[in-house]
C-alpha cells in the first residue's frame, strides 16, 4: 500500500500515538467528572494537550485551547461566534464546505477574494479593496486541493489594521507550516487533530483569541447548579464527554510534531512535492497544479485528459496506491480553478512518505495516464 | 491550620493553577471541593498544606486567585480573607 490521502486522514502515526490511545482507554476515565485516580489520569491527559497546542502555536495560555471532535465542529463554534444573518464575510477562492456551508447556514453575505490559484497578491488586492466593508474575515491557511498557501499574515494584518476579526481555517497547515496565535491576533484558529498533528480521527483544536459562544450545551463537570454554560475558556466550548483516548494520541502527536517542527516537516514534503512534479510534467496527457514548490504545501492535484478523476483515483486504488478524487468538499475551489466539471486528483503527502513510494506510484500514475 | 483550600472556577483553571505553583516549588492537588463551599455546584479546589501564604500570594500576582480561600480547622471549614501566613 502506498497512501498518499494524508490531506484527508494520515493514516501513519508516530508509534506513540497508538500506545498512548491505547493505554488511555485502559487507565483513563473522564476528565472534570470526579477526583479519583481514574478521573484525574485524564484530567492530566486533556491537559497536557492544550499546554502542548498552546506551545507549538504560541497561545500563551493553555485553557485557550478548546479541545474539538474535528476541525468542522471548531469551524462552526468560531463562524457561529462572530458571523451573523447578514454579517458581511470575506473568505478565499479555496474554501472549504466546512467553512461555506456553516456561513450560509447562519445567512451571512459571502464575498469571495482571490480566484486565481497560487495568485498571492491577487488574494491580497482583493482582501484589500473589500476589509474596509467587512465584519469578518474567514480564511483557509493551505487550500485543501492544491496545496496553495494562502498569504496568511498579510491577511492577518490587514484585519488588525482594520479591526476586522480572523478565522483561519488551518486544516492544511497546522503541523506543516508555522502558526503562531499571537503574531497573527487571530480571533480563533480551527483545526484537525487527525491529519498534519497526527492525532486520531475524532479530534480537533480551537485555539480562542476571543471568548466564543457555545455551540453545544450541557455538562462541563463543573459549575453544576449553573443553567447557563460556564464563562471560562475551556469549559465554555466543551459540553459533554470527551475524547479522551483520542486526545491521548494527539498529544503524543502534537510531541511529534513539535520534535520535527512544522518548518522541517514543510521542508521534507516539499522535496517530495517537487521530485513528484518533475516527475509528472513529464507524462503526457496529465494537467498538474502546481505552483514549483514555492507556494504550495504538500498537496499536488492534477487531471488526465478525458478520465474522470474518481475512476482515475479507482485504477490507482486497485494498484495500491490510494490518493483521492473528486470536489474534496470543496466545490468553490474546484471552481476558481476551473476543475469543477471532473474535479482533480489529489496526492497528498505527510513525513512518512518515503521518495521510494513516489517513484513508485509515478510509474504507475503513468501507465494510466 | 490542617489545610487549605483555594477555590477556582473551572478544573482547567485548578490545573493551570497548580502548575503556576509547581514552577515555584509549591505542591498542591486538584482535588474537588466540598459542595457546601461551592456556590455553583461541581467545583475543583487547589489543596495544599504547606506554603499556603505563597501561593495565595503567587495566584493573585498572576491574577488568576479567582475563588474563595477555605481553611480546614477541627474538622470545620471557615473562610480566610488574612494572607494565611
Amino acid at each position: 500500500m502506498i497512501y498518499l490521502d494524508n490531506a484527508a486522514t494520515s493514516l501513519l502515526k508516530p508509534p506513540a500515538v497508538c500506545r498512548a490511545v491505547r493505554q488511555a482507554m485502559l487507565q483513563a476515565a473522564s476528565p472534570g467528572r470526579g477526583a479519583h485516580r481514574a478521573s484525574m489520569t485524564a484530567s492530566e491527559i486533556v491537559y497536557r494537550c492544550r499546554e502542548e497546542a498552546a506551545k507549538l502555536f504560541h497561545v500563551g495560555d493553555p485553557s485557550r485551547v478548546v479541545l474539538t471532535s474535528n476541525a468542522t465542529h471548531a469551524l462552526n463554534i468560531a463562524i457561529r461566534s462572530l458571523v451573523g444573518p447578514e454579517s458581511r464575510v470575506l473568505i478565499t477562492g479555496f474554501e472549504h464546505n466546512a467553512v461555506l456551508r456553516p456561513l450560509k447556514a447562519v445567512g451571512a453575505e459571502i464575498r469571495v477574494c482571490g480566484r486565481t490559484l497560487f495568485d498571492r497578491e491577487g488574494v491580497l488586492r482583493d482582501f484589500r479593496a473589500q476589509i474596509g466593508e467587512a465584519d469578518a474575515v474567514v480564511c483557509t491557511h493551505v487550500s485543501n486541493v492544491f496545496g496553495f498557501i494562502l498569504p496568511i499574515e498579510e491577511i492577518a494584518s490587514l484585519c488588525r489594521e482594520h479591526r476586522v476579526p480572523l478565522i483561519v481555517d488551518a486544516s492544511q497547515s497546522a503541523g506543516v507550516l508555522d502558526l503562531d496565535m499571537q503574531k497573527l491576533g487571530a480571533a480563533f484558529i480551527a483545526m484537525p487533530g487527525h491529519k498534519s498533528l497526527f492525532g486520531p480521527q475524532g479530534t480537533g483544536i480551537l485555539l480562542c483569541g476571543v471568548k466564543g459562544e457555545p455551540l453545544l450545551y450541557g455538562g462541563t463537570g463543573s459549575d453544576s447548579a449553573n443553567p447557563a454554560m460556564p464563562d471560562e475558556l475551556p469549559e465554555r466550548l466543551e459540553a459533554g464527554t470527551m475524547n479522551v483516548p483520542g486526545i491521548a494520541g494527539l498529544y503524543e502527536g502534537l510531541r511529534f510534531v513539535g520534535d520535527r517542527t512544522p518548518e522541517g516537516i514543510h521542508r521534507y514534503e516539499s522535496a517530495l512535492l517537487k521530485t513528484l512534479a518533475d516527475r509528472l510534467s513529464r507524462v503526457g496527457g496529465l494537467r498538474l497544479y502546481t505552483d514549483a514548490g514555492l507556494g504550495q504545501a504538500g498537496i499536488l492535484s492534477f487531471t488526465a485528459d478525458g478520465t474522470d478523476s474518481e475512476a482515475f483515483c479507482e485504477a490507482l486504488s486497485e494498484r495500491g496506491v490510494f490518493v483521492r478524487g473528486g470536489l474534496h468538499c470543496a466545490p468553490l475551489a474546484h471552481e476558481s480553478a476551473g476543475t469543477r466539471a471532473f474535479g482533480t486528483v489529489r496526492i497528498s503527502l505527510s513525513p512518512f512518505t518515503d521518495p521510494e513510494q513516489i517513484e513508485r506510484a509515478a510509474a504507475l500514475i503513468e501507465g494510466l495516464a | 491550620m490542617e489545610k487549605v483550600l483555594i477555590l477556582c472556577r473551572s478544573l482547567t483553571q485548578a490545573q493551570r493553577s497548580q502548575r503556576l505553583l509547581e514552577r515555584s516549588g509549591i505542591v498542591s492537588a486538584v482535588v474537588k471541593a466540598p459542595v457546601a463551599l461551592t456556590k455553583a455546584g461541581c467545583g475543583y479546589a487547589l489543596s495544599l498544606r504547606r506554603h499556603v501564604a505563597d501561593a495565595v500570594r503567587l495566584l493573585r500576582e498572576a491574577d488568576m486567585l479567582k475563588g474563595k480561600v477555605y481553611a480546614l480547622s477541627g474538622g470545620n471549614w471557615s473562610e480566610r480573607n488574612d494572607d494565611l501566613s
